[in-house]
């Protein structure tokens, strides 16, 4: 039995393949580490400590160069499931970490936002970057896990480290026990799946049949998704987030509202696609309520607030609604390639328009008050017309309208809703988005039509910087030109999931009894071979 | 029916019972006292399913290391015991709470129900390394094999905990100090 171990430990071990593949996540987590030791030479910790910036600059730009550089490496598993390189992994680490990078600039450059400069809350950005990455590359439910928990437990320390204020107090504590529990539910939820299927890979989860007979796997699988949910702020799991994102200073916001529903997502794609081997009329019953609501609860609670951060945060409601289509497509078919393509290039459309949205309010909100409302919004269009122009593009871009992106993201996933018989859905997502147009316009007429009135807010010259006209001009730019262009890297991107080589030290029990012969056990002949390599290969 | 099913189910009811009892205490230190009675019969649940390895790190972990910290904290606090907001009870309250409630029943019953009929057999898609009684080796040759990247990661998540604590609980300059 010692040398089985010893067998499957020769499998386990990395190769040099790994290191590489995984130097996003790894580059992250040292880079994460230096820019915290480095605060140690600075003798007042509450400055923004522009060496660990530049630490963490420069792992986040290697960081996203690198599986660009890789991008045309055979799918590969390493570590048993433990981290998938593959299309949809290397995507999501660019996406991370151009995001991160994006969030860290947008601190930089504003007055209020500086404080996340602090040496130990830049290394907790970064390590909760690395949890995200964790996670949208893993193939298996424990590294899962522990990469949601890595970014939870980071993002729940930066929403409250400005213990002065009792709002983000509150946020974040409202954030912390709901995180708990979601995160409780998802564990419950893992159990289960386990207790069925005696696995936590999802590659091995083909038996998984989703019904009533099988109440384990039905039940398990309902409540990891329904935490999912909860991460990604899908009603009726949503209470906490207009409160949090309303606390927050908005560069942490954007980040939150954006990479964490971004990589949660892919994980929904990964667990619906590779696991639930047969289509599921329940999850999809599942995925069509939530969205549902989702859309229409976000769609018209946006109307009613005055809160520009409170509205934004309903219109990422409504938008985990809209991811919700194409989840309903994979669980009706799982194997479809257009509900991927939809849920990719949404994704990473939503997160280009609300981190852009985001940095804008948090430009404005420099020198003013943390917390903008709409009237004081009016007559923007004339004092800073750059700000209101960005800001329009994005709120275009969210409402779905051409120029900008966010149209064809919408427009790929109602096609993959339609082509999966979910036209029910799309239909209501096609008129709540006209409902949440409502939200987005009448903020548009607040910066452009209305005249400044007293409670207008003032520009300060300080923050008004080139530089800040540059990051902000960049976010504006790639929305415009992914909306021209539409979301290429939807089409281009290689979907296969990297698998696990079948190992001959543990084997896997037959999935498919048919293909079994009875006489023998093939786990008891794939073990003896197992030894008789592991005596063969030499120790290191 | 065995002396250990009969054991299972005593130990499960109280569990139960506990759990309701300790929720609503006024005094914080007898909710925690009770609740360390809860984590002992969970562990002898655990026990008696044959998972000594999780039994006795629930009673370290969670009965010993835990618990402690949490008493360590209430006696600093010098917590008050707490109102009780049961007359506050709003509609909505009422509302959602009969709706949690109804879920879990439903939830619950379906899980109780579907597994006494089905006459569970749960398919083991890995084989143990080990055979069945080994608890302890099969968790530990786990762990470094096919767990190891998770098992590595915990220690970032760990570090991140520890700089969180710090973050939250160092004093902060005020403002007025600054000036």
């Amino acid at each position: 039995m010692e040398q089985l171990v010893q067998a499957r430990l020769q499998e386990i071990l990395p190769s040099a393949g790994f290191y590489l593949q995984a130097s996003p996540i790894l580059l992250l987590l040292v880079g994460a580490l230096a820019a915290l030791l480095l605060g140690v030479f600075r003798a007042d910790p509450e400055k923004p400590n522009f060496t660990s910036l530049g630490v963490a600059v420069v792992s986040l730009v290697a960081a996203a160069a690198m599986p660009l550089v890789l991008r045309g490496a055979a799918p590969a598993a390493h570590l048993g499931s433990g981290f998938l390189a593959d299309g949809l992994s290397r995507f999501s680490f660019v996406v991370i970490a151009l995001g991160t990078l994006f969030t860290l600039f947008s601190a930089a450059l504003t007055e209020k936002g500086r404080q996340l400069l602090r040496p130990e809350l830049v290394c907790l950005l970064m390590f909760s970057s690395a949890g995200l990455m964790v996670m949208t590359s893993s193939g298996e439910f424990l590294t899962f896990f522990t990469g949601l928990e890595i970014t939870s437990v980071s993002l729940y320390v930066l929403v409250g480290y400005q213990r002065q204020d009792v709002k983000a107090l509150e946020a974040a504590l409202k954030y912390f026990l709901l995180g708990a529990t979601a995160a409780a539910i998802i564990l419950m939820g893992m159990a289960l799946v386990y207790l069925h299927v005696g696995s936590l890979r999802w590659s091995d989860m083909g038996t998984l049949r989703l019904s009533p007979d099988a109440p384990f796997a039905l039940m398990g699988m309902f409540l990891v998704l329904c935490g999912l949910a909860f991460k990604l702020a899908i009603a009726p799991f949503h209470s906490w987030a207009p409160d949090v994102y309303q606390a927050s200073h908005s560069t942490l916001t954007g980040y939150m509202a954006t990479l964490v529903k971004f990589s949660v997502a892919l994980v929904v794609l990964r667990i619906l696609g590779a696991s639930v081997a047969q289509a599921s009329s329940n999850l999809v019953l599942l995925f069509w309520v939530l969205g549902a609501l989702s859309i229409a609860i976000g769609s018209t609670f946006g109307l009613v607030h005055n809160s520009v951060k409170r509205m934004l945060a309903y219109s990422s409601v409504a938008n985990a609604g809209y991811f919700c289509l194409a989840f309903a497509a994979l669980a009706a078919n799982p194997s479809s390639v257009s509900a991927r393509e939809a849920l990719t290039a949404y994704a990473a459309v939503y997160t280009v328009l609300n981190l852009g949205a985001f940095a804008v309010l948090a430009w404005l909100e420099d020198g003013n008050n943390e917390d903008l409302l709409k009237e004081e919004l009016s007559g923007l269009g004339s004092k800073s017309p750059f700000a209101a122009l960005a800001l329009t593009v994005f709120l275009f871009g969210l409402a779905g309208i051409p120029p900008a992106a966010g149209f064809f993201g919408k427009f790929m996933l109602i096609n993959a809703a339609v082509s999966e018989g979910l036209t029910g859905l799309a239909i209501l997502m096609v008129l709540f988005s006209v409902v949440s147009l409502f939200y987005y316009l009448s903020l548009m007429v607040e910066m452009w039509l209305k005249p400044a009135s007293r409670n207008s807010i003032a520009v300060t010259a300080s923050s008004d910087s080139g530089l800040h006209r540059l990051l902000i001009g960049t976010a504006v730019v790639v929305s415009l030109v992914i909306g021209v262009v539409g979301p290429r890297w939807a089409s281009m991107l290689d979907y296969t999931v990297a698998t696990e080589a079948p190992s001959v030290a543990i084997g896997v029990r037959s999935l498919h009894p048919t293909t079994a012969t009875a006489s023998s056990d093939p786990v008891d002949a794939v073990k003896k071979k197992a030894l008789d390599t592991a005596a063969k290969t030499p120790r290191p | 029916m065995g002396i250990e099913t009969v054991a299972f189910i005593l130990m499960g009811l109280l569990a139960v019972a506990l759990a309701g009892t300790l929720a609503t205490r006024r005094f914080p230190v007898s909710a925690a006292m009770l609740l360390i009675t809860l984590m002992v019969l969970l562990a002898g649940m655990y026990g008696l399913l044959d998972a000594h390895f999780a039994a006795v790190a629930q009673i370290i972990v969670y009965a010993g290391a835990i618990m402690v910290v949490f008493v360590f904290v209430m006696m600093l606090l010098n917590l008050p015991p707490e109102e009780t907001r049961f007359g506050t009870l709003t509609l909505g309250e009422g509302v959602l709470t009969l709706a949690g409630l109804g879920a879990a029943v439903v939830l619950g019953t379906k899980v109780g129900h579907g597994f006494l009929r089905s006459a569970f057999q749960p398919t083991n898609a890995r084989a143990p390394f080990f055979p069945e009684p080994e608890n302890l080796k099969n968790v530990a040759a786990l762990m470094f094999t096919d767990y190891l990247w998770a098992f590595e990661l915990i220690s970032f998540l760990i570090l991140a905990a520890i700089i969180g604590a710090v973050v939250i609980s160092k004093k902060r300059k005020t403002h007025a100090e600054h000036a």
